[in-house]
């Protein structure tokens, strides 16, 4: 059996969905608080935050027991770890890299427009919290 | 016979992780000799075609990241096979056929290896996302 067709999720499985909840609530944040600089600064750590969260149970649990329910409290562990449809969508490694490189690097760009902008024009001084 | 799909091979992030780094020391000089290097012809070009090229090496990172990357995209588009892949001229993709040869006969390595390699990439992307905080706040202080 290779790693790709097992029915379950391994730790980057896991990390993946973490990390794409976590660039949503980012998203969320920095257009709800577009004028504060600490969380267009911060923010984009959420989807690294989360990621890391929802793996950590795969470095001690053994996939093919049932797991207890506490583990949800990692970002719903059990449930999406033998869920068939995020099997599918975070179930190979290529699929799961792909995602990632491509929302840190929306994240690198926003990172990048920033700078640029402040180099331009500062920060405006009445939201300015940095 | 164990066929090679049954012994453990480094994933790929390995290999990626040994250029992404190589990269992040490549991007780390140039940063640091940018005064130098502004006064050579070829840098002056890129300057005028987009004054802030230095704020883009992250794309440097990816594409040395990517070299060492290039016999596995080799073989999954089915122009070399494995066995030519695994072969000593590979070797100059970041030491490819040797890892693998390694990890074929020691499973601990391999492991140890592919850990290493997520760390290294989360450290990198980490590092560079801390990197423009830093200049953010650069820009912001000076404007003040």
């Amino acid at each position: 059996m290779t790693p790709d067709s097992q029915p379950f999720l391994v730790g980057s499985g896991h990390f993946g969905i973490g990390f794409v909840l976590g660039y949503i609530l980012m998203f969320m944040l920095l257009k709800t608080k577009s004028t504060h600089l600490k969380v267009q600064l911060f923010a984009p750590f959420i989807p690294f935050i989360l990621g890391f969260w929802a793996a950590i149970p795969y470095l001690w649990t053994d996939s093919s027991i049932i797991l207890s329910s506490w583990l949800h409290i990692f970002l719903l562990y059990p449930f999406f770890h033998h869920n068939e449809l995020f099997i599918l969508l975070f179930g190979k490694l290529n699929l799961v890299a792909l995602i990632c490189a491509t929302l840190y690097g929306i994240i690198i760009l926003r990172y990048i427009r920033l700078v640029k902008y402040c180099r331009a024009y500062g920060w405006p001084e009445g939201s300015a919290d940095a | 016979m164990v066929g090679l799909r049954v012994l453990p091979m480094p994933d790929k992030h390995f290999y990626f992780s040994i250029g992404a780094l190589s990269g992040t020391i490549l991007s780390y000089y140039i940063i640091r000799s940018v005064n130098t290097l502004q006064k050579t012809a070829l840098i002056k070009k890129l300057s005028k075609w987009q004054p802030d090229w230095l704020l883009y090496f992250p794309i440097l990172i990816f594409l040395v990241g990517l070299w060492g990357l290039i016999p596995d995209i080799l073989h999954a588009l089915k122009i070399f096979p494995k066995e030519v892949t695994r072969s000593e001229i590979f070797n100059v993709f970041f030491m490819h056929s040797y890892f693998e040869k390694i990890e074929d006969i020691y499973p601990t390595i391999d492991r140890l290896l592919n850990w290493t390699g997520e760390v290294s990439l989360f450290s990198i992307a980490i590092g560079t996302m801390c990197y423009y905080i830093s200049l953010v706040k650069k820009a912001v202080n000076s404007r003040k």
